[in-house]
């Protein structure tokens, strides 16, 4: 078993360790924009204004943060499945004498864990800069919410991959409408720690996605009709 | 085991689009077995049923043991499978599909794959992205060799590879078989290069018939009689072999301008003796020699 683990790992870095490094550049450039915008809020805006907003209004001047962990789960996905699903190349990997639910679980865990280390780096990077302005409650708060998008981000990731995995027409439909319908609530709350209360229903949603991976998998290995 | 690979009653098909009937066959241990068949008659799809990747439809079709599309890991371990256009990791160096593929088999030989990829005579770090389709096949096959398996499946091997890669694959598959006694199943269009080293051959055809032969003995028995005719139009000619076709045990007749080409597992003079009441020039009726392409274009068809 840990054969299979280090192998699909090595695999699965070899494939987007490039894509991995841009992505990350791109992460970084971007909270980093985030960052100067708070910081201009700051310098423009007098401090009992911005305290006004932020703590009266709940409002987050870093609502742009909110797509970044969505888009860059979606990416990735398409990223380290699109070359497996061409020219079914999948089979390859469901031929290595390992059992293919621990093979598909390589396959996704690895791609949670480079995600993983990516928004673990954009949060603390967010926090931390957001802690040079703000009190320690604000940033705890912050971070609950923050963290929430990108647990939705891994989401994203999940849902991309298992709709590009699964091979039956009308369950991509299912799932691209099922788990899409379940990540709206999340852009429909506009004010901090609105969303905190979500944070268990989208690591559930993670589970059952990590369910419907191994169905996919069962779907695309026993299809008794080509696809 | 005798038999790697058995299947029994195997029925397969596409909505309401049957490709198999009742297909029923048993590929012995160390022997060479080509699947043949004009485009559309089911090769892909018994390939892919072999490999585990389609359930068929009813029958059984088992696998060193077990069926084909429930292996458990320990039998796929023994399975090698080259799918088509050579499919590997593109992003791969040599050395790194190498170091991958060995953490997965327990008897992986690393010696097999490097004496095969060092005849390309490209560094280890070259990607895969940038080979030819020819030095791609090398490297999957040095994959699929240094597993060391006791059963290979090899899905259309000459896709893509010009004459001389071709030679290359089926000569270095030849030397890897003399030392392990390991079954091949392999598909391939063009036929030519399976006269050498191919034992047994699987004719599959439209609608689920086959038939299997022993490559010497199929060769030795299928014959090709070509005659003049005097037909004025194809149609006419058409209509009179149909005849005989159904009548009697010819396989297929070719029409040309001025001539047929009969072919049949029929000795000479029975032949003869069929054809005998159509408008003929039977002075020119003789036998002519064939090779495994010209034996498979007569068996299956032109069209």
């Amino acid at each position: 078993m840990k054969n299979a683990v280090r192998g699909i790992f090595y695999k699965e870095w070899i494939k987007l360790r490039f894509f991995y490094a841009f992505l990350f550049l791109f992460n970084f450039l971007f909270v980093l924009w985030i960052n100067l915008d708070i910081y201009t809020l700051f310098r423009l805006d007098h401090g009992e204004i911005v305290w006004y907003r932020l703590i009266g209004l709940k409002q987050m001047p870093y609502q742009a943060l909110i797509f970044l962990p969505m888009i860059s789960g979606f990416v990735f996905a398409f990223w380290q499945f699109l070359p497996e699903m061409r020219e079914e190349r999948l089979r390859l990997a469901l031929h290595l004498p390992y059992n293919n639910v621990l093979l598909v679980y390589c396959h996704l865990f690895s791609g949670i864990f480079l995600l993983f280390v990516l928004f673990l780096f954009d949060v603390l990077f967010f926090c931390g800069m957001l802690s040079h302005r703000l009190p320690f409650e604000y940033c705890q708060t912050a971070f609950l919410t923050v963290a929430l998008w990108f647990i939705a981000g891994i989401n994203g990731y999940l849902i991309c991959s298992v709709i590009l995995i699964e091979p039956q027409k009308y369950m991509r439909i299912y799932y691209l409408m099922v788990f899409s319908a379940l990540l709206i609530p999340l852009y429909s709350f506009r004010q901090l720690g609105q969303t905190v209360e979500l944070l268990p229903v989208y690591m559930g949603m993670a589970v059952v996605l990590l369910i419907c991976a191994v169905l996919s998998i069962y779907h695309y290995r026993l299809r008794s009709v080509q696809a | 085991m005798q038999y790697p690979v058995i299947i029994e009653n195997l029925c397969h098909a596409y909505k309401d689009f049957p490709v198999y009937d009742s297909l029923s066959m048993r590929f012995e241990k160390g022997k060479i077995y080509g699947v043949l068949g004009k485009n559309g008659v089911g090769k892909t799809t018994l390939i892919k049923i072999l490999m585990g990747f389609l359930r068929p439809v009813s029958g059984k079709c088992s696998v060193l043991g077990e069926p084909s599309h429930a292996l458990s890991a320990q039998t796929r371990n023994k399975i090698a499978l080259l799918f088509e256009r050579h499919l590997a990791y593109e992003f791969f160096t040599i050395e790194q599909a190498e170091k991958y593929t060995s953490q997965f088999y327990s008897n992986w030989n690393k010696d097999i794959f490097y004496d095969l990829v060092n005849r390309l005579r490209l560094p280890y770090s070259h990607k895969i992205a940038y080979m030819s389709e020819g030095q791609r096949s090398q490297v999957v096959l040095g994959l699929l060799l240094a597993q060391q398996a006791e059963l290979l499946i090899l899905d259309d091997y000459s896709m893509g590879l010009d004459a001389g890669y071709r030679s290359l694959f089926i000569d270095y598959l030849q030397e890897y078989l003399k030392e392990n006694n390991a079954t091949v199943i392999l598909t391939s269009h063009v036929v030519q290069n399976m006269e050498s080293f191919v034992d047994d051959i699987l004719f599959l055809e439209k609608g689920g018939k086959t038939a299997h032969y022993a490559l010497p003995e199929f060769m030795r028995t299928f014959h090709c009689y070509t005659v003049g005719h005097q037909y004025q139009t194809f149609q006419d000619a058409a209509n009179a072999v149909q005849k005989i076709i159904k009548r009697h045990e010819i396989k297929n007749i070719e029409i040309h301008g001025n001539y047929l080409e009969i072919y049949s597992f029929l000795p000479k003079a029975a032949v003869c003796e069929v054809i005998g009441n159509l408008s003929l020039d039977m002075a020119g009726f003789m036998e002519v020699p064939m090779s495994l392409e010209d034996a498979f274009i007569g068996y299956t068809g032109r069209y």
